[in-house]
C-alpha cells in the first residue's frame, strides 16, 4: 500500500501524532511496510512495523543545505526521531515536545530560524531533547533524594505506554508501581567518610641511627654515672672536671 | 555490634587461646631443629675436602632456604595431625541463630575482565543469595577500574541487563572510576569512603570469585559473633577451567590445601592472612587501621603498596583485631592461570608486590605473625634466586676445591665432596622427603576421610598425585628461572606492567612457546652438554632441572592444552569434586552464561565480530542515555582539553574506529564531548561518518550551558500533557 499526499511542514505535528493510527493501520493490513508519501520535496512520512519516521526526499534528505523547507523542519525531524528512538512514541508527547524544543533552541540563540545556521539549529534542539531526556529521568524518580544517580530500564516500554503520560501527576500510584519495577540505583547516596591516614611505620630500632646514638648516649650516661659513683667512693674528683 | 577503633591503643595484640600457644612452640622449635640437623649435616658434607670461603658463604643460604622447606613441612605436619584428630574446634554459629544480619556489601572489583562472565557470576551469586532467604542483608557493588572503552561499555550494558531482568532484594549497583589510583586498593578504598558508612561488612570478590549465598551468611554470622574478628578469609578453590595446566592447580589446591591452610591455622590463629578476595572484612576497622601507608623510596620497591592484602591483614593485626582463616567453609571458588605464560604474568606483578613487603618486614608495630607472612611471600619469589645462587656458589666451590688440589679428577672431587657420601644422600632424601611428604600427607587425609571418590577413586587418586608430582618437578625449574629474572629485574630498579588477567582456556600453539621458551630450552640444552663434558657425575643429579629446562617448549605447549586436560579428565586423572559433582554455584553460573551468550566459548569471547560498542554509544540514543546515567552517578566525568577534543572531531570524519584505544576511555570519561559526538551523529543520519566530521570541523561548538539553556522547557511538561500542543 502506497498513500501519498501533499503536506504542509507545519502540519508536522498533527501527522506525527497520528503515526500510531497509521502504525495501526498498516499492521492491519496485508503489507509490512508502508510508506506515506506526501507529494512536495518537503517531507516523507515513513512506517514499517513499529518504525515510523519523518524523512526528507531525495538522496541529500538531512544533510546541510539538503532541500528540507527550513531549518526549523529539519530540526523537527531530528528531535522527533530522537525522541523516538529514546522510546517515546506516544504522539501527544512527540507533537508537544518537538515544537517545544525547537522554540525554546531558538529562542535560546535570540535568532529567528532564516538568519541561524541549520545545524547549529539542529544541534541545539537535539540538545535540549536530550537534556529534556535526561530530565524526564529526573522527574520521574521522584522519591528519591539524588535522582541523578538512577536509571530506568526499558524505559521505552514505559513511555510509550500513553496511559501512563496522559496522567496528571506521574507519581500517581499506578506509574510509581510500574516506575519502582524499572528504577535501577547505579549507586546510592555517598556519604564521604574518609580513610583514617596511616604513617609510613618506623624502621625497627637497630635499623635506625637514631637509636644506636640513643643507646649510645644512654650507656655513656649510665658509664659516666658509674665512674662518678667510683670516683666518690674512692675520693678522688670526679672525670667531668678533669675533662 | 559496631566498635569504636579510635578508642584502642595503637597496637594490641589478643589473648592467644592455649593451642595456638603451643602449636607456635611446637612447630618453632620442630623447624629450628630440623634446621640445625640439617645445617650440621651440611656442614659435613662440605667440610670432607675441606672448607673454602665459598663454601662458607653458602652456609647461611643454605640454612636458609633449607629452614624454609624445613618449615613447610613442619605446617603441613600439623596440619595433617589436626586433620586426623576425631573433632576439630570450628566457630560455626548454630543455625538457629536468630539474630538479624548486618547490613553487607559484597564488592566486586573489576579491572578490564570479560563483562559477561563477571555479570553471569554476579547473577548466580544473586540467584544463590536469594535462594538463602537473607539477600536482603547483601548489596553487590561492581567497582569498574576498568580503562577500555568497550569493555566499560560492555559493563554498563550487561549491568543494565542484569538490573532489567532480575528481581531481587540485594541490589546490584554499577561504579566506574574515572582514574584507578591505587588499583584495586584504591578501588576498595573509594567505596570504604564513599558508602562503607552504610554497611558494617563487606565481602571482597575478585572478578573470577564465585561464592554460594549460604557461604556469605555465614561468614557474615561468624563476623556478627565476634565484635573482635576484623578479617574472615574462606580459603578460595581454584575451579572451572580444562588446560592441563589449570587442572594440575586445581587438583593440588583442593586436595594438598586443606592440610597446609589446617596447618597455617595451627600458628596463625588470630593473626591469619588475608589474600584479597574471598574474605570478609569489617568496615569500620578497615577505614580505621588500612589506609595503606607510602613505602620510603622509589618504585619499585619503595612508593605505593601494590600487593595490599597482606598489609591490610598486618595492619589489622597491628591494631588489635583478629584475622582468621576459615577452614571450614565451602563454596569459595576462584578461577586460576590456564597457561604458564599467563601464570607467569600474574606472578610477574605478585612478585613486585611481596617483594615490597621486605620492607615492612623491618617495621616496627608489626606482629611476628604478621612478620612471618611478609618474610614467606619474599620467599616464595626469592626462594628461586637464591636456590640457583647457592647451586652456583656450590660448583664454584668444588671449582676451587679442584684448582686447590692439584691432580684430583672431577670423580675424586665429587667423591670428597661427598655426592656419593651417605651424609649428602641423607641430606638430599632429606630436602625431597619435605617437599613431597605433604602430599602422601594430603592423599591420607583424603583417604582416611572417606573423600577419594570425590577425587576419581582410589586408583585415580593415586595415579593422580604421581602425575603432579611428575609435573610439578618439570615446572620447578622453569618458574625458578621467571621468578629469578622478575627478582633479579625488580632489584634493579624496573618495573612491572600491571594488565588484566587472562582468564580463558586460551591455549598455547608452537611458534608462541618456541619464541617464549626458545631461550630457556637453549640454555638447558647448554648446560647438559657442558655438564656432559665436565663432570657427568653430577649430570644424573642435576637431571630434574636440566629436563624442565630442556624440555619448556613442549612442556609449555602441552600444560596450556585443553583438549589434553579433557583427556585426563575423561580417563578420571586430576578430578576435582566439582567436575565429578558440580556444586549448585556452579550450575548456576553456567546456566546463566549459557542463557544470556549461548555456549561457554561464545561467552568466553569478547564483542561479537562487527559490534564496537564505542560506535555504538555514539549512535544508539538508549546506550548513549545508560553512559551519560552512570557517568552522571559516579561523579566521574572528566572534561577533555580543547585540543585533545579538536583532533578527536578531525579524525571523527573516519568514524569513530579511526579513535585511537587510549583516546575512546578519554572521550567516554569526558560526558559533554561525548555527548557532542552523539547528536552530531544524529543530525548526519546515514550519510556516514564523513558528514559527522565534517560537521564537526564546520560548525559551531556546543557551547557551554547557558542557563536559558540548562533548564529546558519547564519541568511540568516533562510529563506529557496532550493537547497541549
Amino acid at each position: 500500500m502506497l498513500m501519498g499526499s501533499r503536506v504542509n511542514p507545519n502540519l508536522f505535528a498533527f501527522l506525527t501524532a497520528t503515526k500510531q493510527t497509521i502504525t495501526h493501520m498498516t499492521t492491519q493490513s496485508i503489507f509490512s511496510y508502508t510508506t506515506v508519501k506526501f507529494p512536495g520535496p518537503e517531507l516523507t512520512l515513513v512506517t514499517g512495523g513499529d518504525d515510523c519516521r519523518w524523512e526528507p526526499e531525495g538522496d541529500d534528505r538531512r544533510g546541510n543545505g539538503a532541500p528540507v523547507a527550513s531549518h526549523v523542519d529539519a530540526a523537527l525531524c531530528d528531535v522527533a526521531d530522537y525522541l523516538r528512538a529514546h522510546g517515546i512514541c506516544h504522539p501527544d508527547v512527540i507533537q508537544n515536545r518537538c515544537r517545544t524544543l525547537v522554540d525554546h533552541a531558538q529562542h535560546a540563540s535570540g535568532q529567528d530560524s532564516h538568519s541561524q545556521n541549520g545545524v547549529d539549529l539542529r544541534l541545539a534542539s537535539l540538545r535540549l531533547a536530550a537534556d529534556w531526556v535526561g530530565k524526564l529521568h529526573d522527574d520521574l524518580i521522584v522519591d528519591c533524594v539524588s535522582p541523578t544517580q538512577h536509571y530506568i530500564s526499558t524505559f521505552d516500554d514505559l513511555i510509550s505506554d500513553p496511559s501512563l503520560l496522559k496522567r496528571e501527576r506521574v507519581q500517581s500510584l499506578g506509574v510509581q508501581d510500574q516506575l519502582c519495577r524499572r528504577v535501577c540505583r547505579v549507586v546510592p547516596n555517598a556519604q564521604r567518610q574518609p580513610m583514617r591516614h596511616t604513617e609510613t611505620p618506623a624502621l625497627i630500632g637497630p635499623l635506625r641511627r637514631q637509636w644506636w646514638t640513643t643507646k649510645v648516649a644512654r650507656s655513656w650516661v649510665s658509664l659516666r654515672g658509674t665512674a662518678e659513683t667510683l670516683c666518690r667512693v674512692v675520693g678522688r674528683r670526679p672525670i667531668s672536671n678533669a675533662n | 555490634m559496631q566498635t569504636d577503633p579510635s578508642r584502642q591503643p595503637a597496637i594490641q595484640v589478643p589473648n592467644q587461646s592455649g593451642s595456638t600457644k603451643t602449636g607456635r612452640f611446637s612447630i618453632f622449635v620442630a623447624t629450628a631443629t630440623l634446621t640445625v640437623m640439617g645445617l650440621a649435616l651440611y656442614w659435613q658434607v662440605i667440610s670432607v675436602a675441606g672448607v673454602n670461603w665459598v663454601e662458607l658463604l653458602t652456609l647461611p643460604l643454605f640454612g636458609l632456604l633449607f629452614g624454609w622447606i624445613v618449615f613447610s613441612f613442619v605446617t603441613a605436619t600439623a596440619g595433617l595431625i589436626v586433620c586426623l584428630r576425631p573433632s576439630r574446634a570450628g566457630v560455626a554459629i548454630p543455625a538457629t541463630d536468630e539474630r538479624p544480619l548486618a547490613r553487607c556489601a559484597i564488592l566486586i572489583p573489576v579491572y578490564n575482565e570479560n563483562p559477561r562472565q563477571v555479570f553471569a557470576r554476579v547473577e548466580a551469586m544473586l540467584e544463590s543469595l536469594n535462594a538463602t532467604g537473607q539477600a536482603a542483608a547483601f548489596d553487590i557493588f561492581v567497582l569498574s577500574d576498568t580503562t577500555d572503552a568497550n569493555v566499560w561499555l560492555e559493563e554498563e550494558i550487561a549491568w543494565s541487563r542484569l538490573m532489567e531482568s532480575v528481581e531481587s532484594r540485594c541490589a546490584v549497583y554499577y561504579r566506574h572510576r574515572s582514574d584507578n589510583v591505587g588499583r584495586k586498593a584504591g578501588n576498595i578504598a573509594d567505596f570504604c569512603e564513599r558508602w562503607g558508612s552504610g554497611y558494617a561488612f563487606m565481602i571482597v570478590l575478585d572478578a573470577d570469585s564465585l561464592v554460594a549465598g549460604h557461604t556469605m551468611v555465614e561468614m557474615l554470622r561468624r563476623m556478627q559473633a565476634d565484635d573482635r574478628l576484623g578479617i574472615l578469609q574462606a580459603p578460595p578453590l581454584p575451579v572451572g577451567r580444562e588446560s592441563l595446566f589449570a587442572r594440575l592447580q586445581q587438583f593440588a589446591a583442593q586436595l594438598y590445601g586443606p592440610v597446609f591452610a589446617t596447618g597455617f591455622q595451627v600458628w596463625a590463629g588470630d593473626q591469619g592472612n588475608y589474600w584479597g578476595h574471598n574474605a570478609i572484612l569489617r568496615v569500620d576497622a578497615f577505614r580505621e587501621c588500612c589506609d595503606l601507608p607510602l613505602l620510603p623510596g622509589e618504585a619499585p620497591l619503595g612508593g605505593h603498596i601494590l600487593s595490599h592484602d597482606f598489609v591490610e591483614a598486618a595492619l589489622m593485626v597491628r591494631h588489635g583485631w583478629k584475622v582468621r582463616l576459615a577452614t571450614d567453609l565451602t563454596d569459595s571458588f576462584e578461577e586460576c592461570p590456564t597457561t604458564i605464560t599467563d601464570f607467569v604474568i600474574r606472578d610477574q606483578r605478585w612478585c613486585q608486590g611481596n617483594l615490597q613487603h621486605s620492607s615492612l618486614i623491618v617495621r616496627e608495630g608489626f606482629h611476628p605473625c604478621s612478620r612471618l607472612h611478609f618474610v614467606s611471600g619474599v620467599l616464595s619469589y626469592a626462594a628461586s634466586p637464591l636456590w640457583i645462587l647457592f647451586m652456583v656458589l656450590c660448583i664454584v666451590g668444588w671449582s676451587i676445591d679442584g684448582w686447590t688440589v692439584d691432580g684430583a679428577t672431577a670423580t675424586e672431587i665429587a667423591g670428597w665432596l661427598g655426592w656419593s657420601h651417605s651424609n649428602a644422600l641423607l641430606l638430599f632424601v632429606a630436602s625431597m622427603a619435605m617437599l613431597m611428604v605433604p602430599k602422601i600427607y594430603a592423599w591420607a587425609v583424603c583417604v582416611s576421610r572417606g573423600r577419594a571418590s570425590s577425587f576419581g577413586g582410589h586408583a585415580g587418586l593415586l595415579l593422580s598425585v604421581v602425575l603432579e608430582t611428575f609435573a610439578s618437578i618439570l615446572l620447578s625449574p622453569i618458574m625458578a628461572i621467571y621468578h629469578s629474572r622478575f627478582v633479579t629485574k625488580i632489584l634493579m630498579g624496573g618495573s612491572v606492567r600491571w594488565s588484566a588477567q587472562q582468564r580463558d582456556d586460551s591455549g598455547v600453539n608452537w611458534s608462541d612457546a618456541i619464541r617464549q621458551f626458545g631461550t630457556m630450552t637453549l640454555c638447558g640444552i647448554a648446560a647438559t652438554a657442558a655438564l656432559a663434558l665436565i663432570a657427568p657425575e653430577f649430570l644424573l643429579w642435576f637431571s630434574p632441572l636440566l629436563a624442565g629446562w630442556v624440555l619448556s617448549i613442549p612442556v609449555a605447549v602441552a600444560m596450556g592444552s585443553p583438549s589434553l586436560g579433557r583427556l585426563l579428565r575423561r580417563w578420571g586423572l586430576l578430578l576435582i569434586p566439582q567436575e565429578i559433582i558440580p556444586t549448585d554455584i556452579h550450575k548456576a553460573y553456567h546456566e546463566v552464561l549459557h542463557r544470556r551468550h549461548g555456549p561457554p566459548a561464545l561467552a568466553a569471547t569478547g564483542s561479537p565480530a562487527g559490534f564496537d560498542p564505542f560506535e555504538r554509544v555514539i549512535e544508539d540514543p538508549i546506550c548513549h542515555l545508560l553512559h551519560s546515567r552512570v557517568l552522571k552517578a559516579g561523579d566521574a566525568s572528566v572534561p577533555l582539553d580543547d585540543q585533545t577534543r579538536e583532533s578527536i572531531r578531525s579524525l571523527m570524519a573516519d568514524g569513530p574506529r579511526a579513535i585511537p584505544a587510549t583516546l575512546r576511555t578519554a572521550v567516554l570519561k569526558d560526558g559533554e564531548f561525548l555527548q557532542e559526538l552523539h547528536l552530531t551523529r544524529q543530525i548526519s543520519g546515514d550519510r556516514g561518518w564523513a558528514r559527522v566530521g565534517r560537521a564537526l570541523s564546520r560548525t559551531p561548538r556546543l557551547q557551554p550551558r547557558t542557563s536559558e539553556q540548562a533548564s529546558p522547557p519547564s519541568k511540568n511538561s516533562t510529563t506529557a500533557q496532550s493537547g497541549s500542543g
